[in-house]
């Protein structure tokens, strides 16, 4: 106990500072059509009962169960209760979870690997930015870490109870989001490298008892969670249908389709024509030197100091860079594991011609981890001359705190500008304007808040309107021009232009253009008498707070 | 000369009358093309992004079809008076009226931001068909608040007519305008007058979506038929 206290010390040390980045101002961006779908369909779980799958969208429903002890604690009874930062809670609380669960990690890569691989977490800009975002990456990067760290600490105890934890952090993935498999595939092939690339393979037998443990707790915990607690069987067929309309995807068209080194432009700060400094490259050098150990560069030394930090957790029995650990993976084995499976998870990402930004946090995960163990080997073999040492350690100090620094800058002051990296087809401020509007002229309207209003779109990519209009009880939405489009309020698609000038002209005004990204707006059409009366109500607001209009 | 030949010669004068006065009549219902002279264009198309908080009109993307108007019709406009509400901020008030449309530097008349206007004394009450102005046509910036009237009473307050108003908030105090804003081009804004009778012209604006909030005016051109 005495001997893990520094090390569970520093870690709440570093949640905390991973807390202080990311909880405050939590509503500083408007909601991104992917998070304000999620916010929306988790109200909809909710007023029909239960969590219902769809295999072709939206993903699993974890973010849903993790918002709601948040949403619940601030007494939310509703969607027009909510605000952005509400749902943001959840994705806090596993952005620091992801930094705490590192701890799991400990007595493999090393006390100093492993407090410098929750730094990285902790200040990584990406890590920061996307737990502010209410989408299910970070969930996934998150509980990743949890069953990577979970079976390793079976592997160290033998416990079935780990096993059994791993099972359910890896059922939380797949009930986080289908890209699980990527992870798993990963983790399988890294599993296979390391079991022909490593001697004695056969004194490292795997326990198929555990193995078949971990399985059945992945299935039921995400079987369980698809199901709407087993209120919707058929989540369970759906869910391996799922994947044909997301390979469908993953050749990417249009905005989501990206070059192969999408991610790593990102990761090192090459992005041409960016007005923006940007940079998260103290991380990939220090992963090619974890790589480097992994490999064998620094095998002996690496392990040898994992040796020497042994026995920190409960369970905890001593390991020796030549005994695989009660026929289970040992410390080479893990190292060799997670620079692997960090490697082929960034290389798939990286074929795969879809791409969105949030998509880095699975293999850089990995890659933090992989960044711990390099970091602690330049420390260490600078530790020969005690200066170098010392200003090995300045200069790991002073890339953190500027990962921090970027960290800060991306999260509060570049939150919605496309110069940031981690900023992608961003919900505009200019957007919060549809619900300001629909609320200023139900304020005029008899029916209030019962106003009908209809969305017209030429397909299912309206949002974040429904979030803005979620205070609205009678709100349609249309794919196509419906032959009566007439209604008090409209949203509309700028191409409708023509055809609801021709129906609309003579009862509704043109109200103008508001932003939803870059690029894309919605065209708003009041009817005229609606309008006149909040015109009306403006200008008696104008003359009783003294002002005389404008006139010249 | 009996009853019955004069009746015929009657006739015969009616009709004879009648064929002078109806090429006589066609003549003064003759039309002609607008003679509106376009400024060299310095920006090819519109941009293809709509600024949001605008209500602009979708260019078509052709060239606007040139309207007929009454033969003598003429710019009544040119080398007119001009007032303005504010003293300019740079530039003459005589430049609204100076014949130069084109976009150069020193061809706008600038006056101070938030609502302002530009009014044209034409001298004489006069039949007006359209009104043709530009504010700013170096960049496809959209103008905000864009009123147009005529009047014969030099103060706007008797005998307005609004032409166009595309103030939807009504915050000019001068009615709710269902227009829509436009892209400034080198075609410029054209606003019918129907034939409408007054001898002044005033245009309101506030600023725009260009990067100050001046309000610009490089011409007003107002066609009409002379006062006789």
């Amino acid at each position: 106990m005495k001997r893990r206290a520094p090390t569970i010390g520093a870690l709440a040390v570093l949640c905390v500072l991973a807390l202080a980045l990311r909880l405050p101002d939590l509503g500083n961006r408007p909601f991104h059509a992917d998070e304000s779908v999620h916010a929306v369909k988790l109200w909809e779980a909710r007023q029909r009962g239960g969590y219902i799958y769809n295999p072709d969208e939206f993903h699993g429903p974890t973010l849903y169960y993790a918002a709601a002890p948040f949403l619940a604690a601030l007494g939310r009874k509703s969607i027009g209760d909510t605000v952005e930062a509400d749902y943001r809670l959840a994705a806090v609380a596993v952005g620091v979870l992801l930094v705490a669960l590192m701890g799991l990690l400990s007595d493999g890569l090393g006390r100093r690997a492993t407090l410098v691989a929750a730094a990285l977490a902790a200040v990584s800009p990406a890590m920061v930015f996307y737990s502010r975002y209410f989408i299910q990456e970070m969930l996934l990067a998150c509980f990743s870490v949890g069953a990577l760290g979970a079976w390793w600490r079976h592997a160290r105890s033998g416990h079935p109870g780990w096993a059994a934890l791993a099972g359910a952090f890896l059922g939380l993935m797949f009930a986080s989001k289908e890209t699980a498999s990527v992870t798993l595939a990963a983790w399988l092939a890294a599993w296979g490298v390391a079991w022909f690339l490593l001697p004695r393979r056969p004194r490292d037998p795997i326990r198929w008892r555990d193995v078949v443990l971990a399985a059945s707790v992945a299935a039921l915990v995400a079987a369980f969670l698809l199901t709407g607690f087993g209120r919707n069987l058929g989540a369970i067929p759906d869910y391996f249908r799922s994947y044909a309309p997301w390979f469908g995807r993953a050749h990417g068209t249009g905005m989501h389709r990206h070059g192969w080194d999408y991610y790593l432009r990102i990761l090192v700060g090459l992005r041409a024509g960016s007005p923006m400094a940007w940079s998260e490259a103290l991380i990939p050098p220090l992963a090619l030197a974890g790589l480097w150990v992994a490999v064998g560069g620094c095998r002996r030394r690496a392990e040898a100091a994992a040796a020497a930090s042994t026995s920190e957790f409960a369970g905890a029995r001593p390991v020796s860079a030549d005994r695989p650990y009660g026929g289970l993976p040992g410390v080479r084995e893990l190292h060799l594991r997670v620079a692997v499976s960090a490697l082929i998870l960034l290389a798939i990402y990286s074929v795969v011609p879809y791409k969105t930004p949030w998509c880095i946090l699975s293999p850089l995960a990995g890659l933090i981890i992989l960044a711990g163990l390099g970091a602690d080997a330049i420390v260490d073999r600078a530790g020969r001359r005690r200066w170098l040492a010392w200003t090995a350690a300045a200069v790991l100090a002073l890339g953190m705190a500027a990962l921090g620094r970027q960290a800060y800058a991306d999260a509060y002051r570049h939150q919605t500008d496309p110069a940031n990296p981690y900023v992608y087809a961003q919900t505009v401020h200019d957007a919060e304007d549809i619900q300001r509007r629909a609320e200023a002229l139900a304020s005029v309207h008899p029916d209030g808040y019962g106003m009908v209003i209809k969305v017209l779109w030429t397909d299912d990519y309206y949002w974040p309107i429904p979030w803005y209009l979620r205070r609205f009880q009678n709100v349609g939405y249309w794919t196509s021009m419906p032959d009566d489009p007439d209604a008090p309020l409209i949203f509309a698609e700028p191409s409708y232009d023509e055809a609801l000038t021709a129906k609309l002209d003579p009862t509704h005004i043109m109200n103008g253009y508001i932003g939803l990204r870059p690029r894309v707006v919605t065209m708003v059409w009041v009817k005229m008498d609606l309008w006149t009366r909040y015109v009306e109500r403006l200008q008696r607001e104008r003359q009783e707070s003294g002002e005389s209009g404008e006139k010249p | 000369m009996s009853n019955r030949t004069q009746c015929r010669w009657s006739i015969l004068t009616g009709v004879a009358l009648l064929a002078l006065a109806v090429p006589a009549l066609s003549q003064d219902a003759e039309t002609v093309p607008l003679p509106l002279k376009l400024p060299r264009p310095v920006f090819a198309g519109t941009p293809k992004d709509i600024p949001p908080g605008t209500t602009v009109e979708k260019p078509s993307g052709k060239p606007r079809p040139i309207p007929q108007v009454p033969k003598g019709t003429v710019n009544l406009a040119l080398k007119k008076k001009v007032t303005a509400s504010k003293a300019p901020f740079s530039g003459e008030l005589q430049l609204v009226t100076d014949g130069n449309k084109e976009a150069q530097e020193g061809t706008a008349l600038e006056l101070p931001p938030r609502l302002q206007w530009v009014q044209i004394d034409l001298g004489a009450e006069c039949e007006l068909h359209y009104i043709v102005f530009w504010h700013f046509h170096m960049e496809p910036v959209v103008y905000h608040d864009v009123v147009v009237q005529v009047s014969s009473d030099p103060d706007f307050i008797e005998g307005v007519t609004t032409l166009f108003n595309n103030d939807q908030d009504n915050s000019a105090g001068l009615g709710i305008g269902k227009d829509r804003e436009y892209f400034e081009t080198s075609e410029g804004k054209l606003v019918a007058a129907k034939g409408i009778k007054a001898r002044y012209v005033r245009l309101y604006s506030r600023g725009s979506t260009y990067n100050d909030p001046l309000n610009r005016y490089t011409e007003v051109e107002v066609y009409g038929l002379p006062a006789k």
